[in-house]
């Protein structure tokens, strides 16, 4: 089944965290701060099933930064999220891999409620991943060898980060 | 003492202004900028140190002095800023970055403020900062991010001390935010020298998903 996979910060969603007033099935109200909406939309990425694209999405979300650094995400089972009434749309990603950006999707028509439900799912059902800094260095530096980016569209600071 | 640290300037191509150092941005701001200049050559000369300095200006009227010294850098005494304005200033910025939202390989405010402070003063900052973070005198969120930056920056005359800060953190601290900006810091800096550190965290470590990134950064110094 495909997987979605939204950007999050690993820290704001550690199970049982040490804060001794938080409950044991809680989130951290900070996590929230991981799943801001535009237009009550969400920016994921759709993951195959093999998850043979996972890598190059993870190096093409890298690829819209000021610098390497590590990436964090969850990945949760996207039928789970159209049988609680998510709602997608394909839109374009706009990162410098072109081929890429066909596996953009917006989660839409998002009410608070279901907000708190998606946090929820990653809470309790997502995986939740870091790809280390070194490892998305590497990825960033075989997809600009490769020609999958488009060279002119990563940011200078990045490129300087990365010392080619 | 006088703050501000007048540094006269010449160019090849515009006649000769003053220009105001500002300490607590660490910045040359030119009063009489114009934004539609094309980029020139000039050279820097410090009143107080006389140490000279040649760079190209930027079409913005307000640099960073730490991206464009390429001498030694000199003592904050040197440039007429005092400890406590050091120290203040940092509060200040530890204070303003509580309201800002952070996000993995991007820059902010107070990366970039952090980044410059930690650069030109070494190990004054670095002392400060620490002092800071100890006292709990910013949100965790905002420790944390210090200590992602802390272990990204490359200088390697303060990378011992960057380690021991970043490695007392990850032991010691009673928060799992900042044991995890502490452990990505230590993963920056990705020197061997934390391995036994790591060791000793992975043995006491109570949050598994922190567990588990800490024997990823295991594996990371052992495999280099």
């Amino acid at each position: 089944m495909p997987l979605i996979l939204r950007g999050i910060r690993k820290g704001k969603w550690n199970r049982n965290p040490d804060l001794g007033w938080l409950g044991e099935d809680e989130i951290q109200a900070d996590a929230f701060g991981d799943l801001s909406t535009s237009g009550n939309k969400l920016s994921v990425w759709r993951i195959e099933d093999d998850q043979s694209n996972l890598k190059r999405i993870v190096a093409a979300i890298s690829a819209t930064k000021d610098r390497v650094s590590n990436l964090d995400y969850a990945l949760i089972v996207q039928e789970y999220l159209l049988e609680n009434g998510f709602r997608f749309d394909q839109t374009p990603g706009t990162t410098p891999d072109e081929g890429a950006n066909s596996w953009h999707l917006d989660v839409v028509e998002l009410t608070a409620t279901k907000l708190v439900l998606l946090a929820d799912v990653i809470h309790k059902q997502s995986e939740i991943i870091r790809i280390p800094e070194k490892t998305v260095r590497g990825l960033l530096i075989d997809g600009i060898r490769s020609g999958q980016f488009d060279e002119t569209k990563l940011k200078e600071s990045l490129m300087g980060n990365l010392k080619l | 003492m006088n703050a501000y640290a007048p540094i006269s300037i010449s160019s090849d191509s515009s006649s000769v202004s003053q220009l105001m150092f500002d300490p607590s941005t660490l910045s040359l701001a030119d009063q009489t900028s114009d934004m539609s200049r094309p980029k020139h050559r000039y050279e820097f000369v410090s009143s107080n140190t006389r140490k000279r300095v040649r760079s190209t200006w930027p079409l913005s009227p307000v640099f960073h002095l730490a991206d464009y010294l390429d001498f030694d850098v000199p003592s904050s005494t040197e440039l007429g800023i005092t400890h406590e304005t050091l120290q203040i200033r940092l509060q200040e910025m530890f204070d303003e970055a509580r309201y800002e939202v952070f996000e993995d390989g991007m820059e902010s405010s107070f990366s970039q403020n952090l980044s410059h402070l930690l650069r030109f003063f070494g190990e004054v900052a670095l002392d400060l900062i620490s002092e800071i973070m100890v006292t709990k005198r910013a949100t965790e969120e905002v420790i944390s991010e210090s200590l992602r930056w802390i272990g990204r920056i490359e200088q390697p005359h303060t990378n011992t001390i960057r380690r021991r800060l970043l490695e007392g953190f990850l032991l010691n601290s009673p928060s799992g935010r900042i044991r995890d900006g502490a452990l990505l810091g230590i993963a920056s800096l990705d020197d061997p020298h934390s391995l036994d550190s790591l060791h000793l965290a992975l043995e006491k470590e109570s949050v598994p998903g922190i567990t588990d990134d800490i024997q990823q950064v295991i594996s990371q110094l052992q495999d280099r």
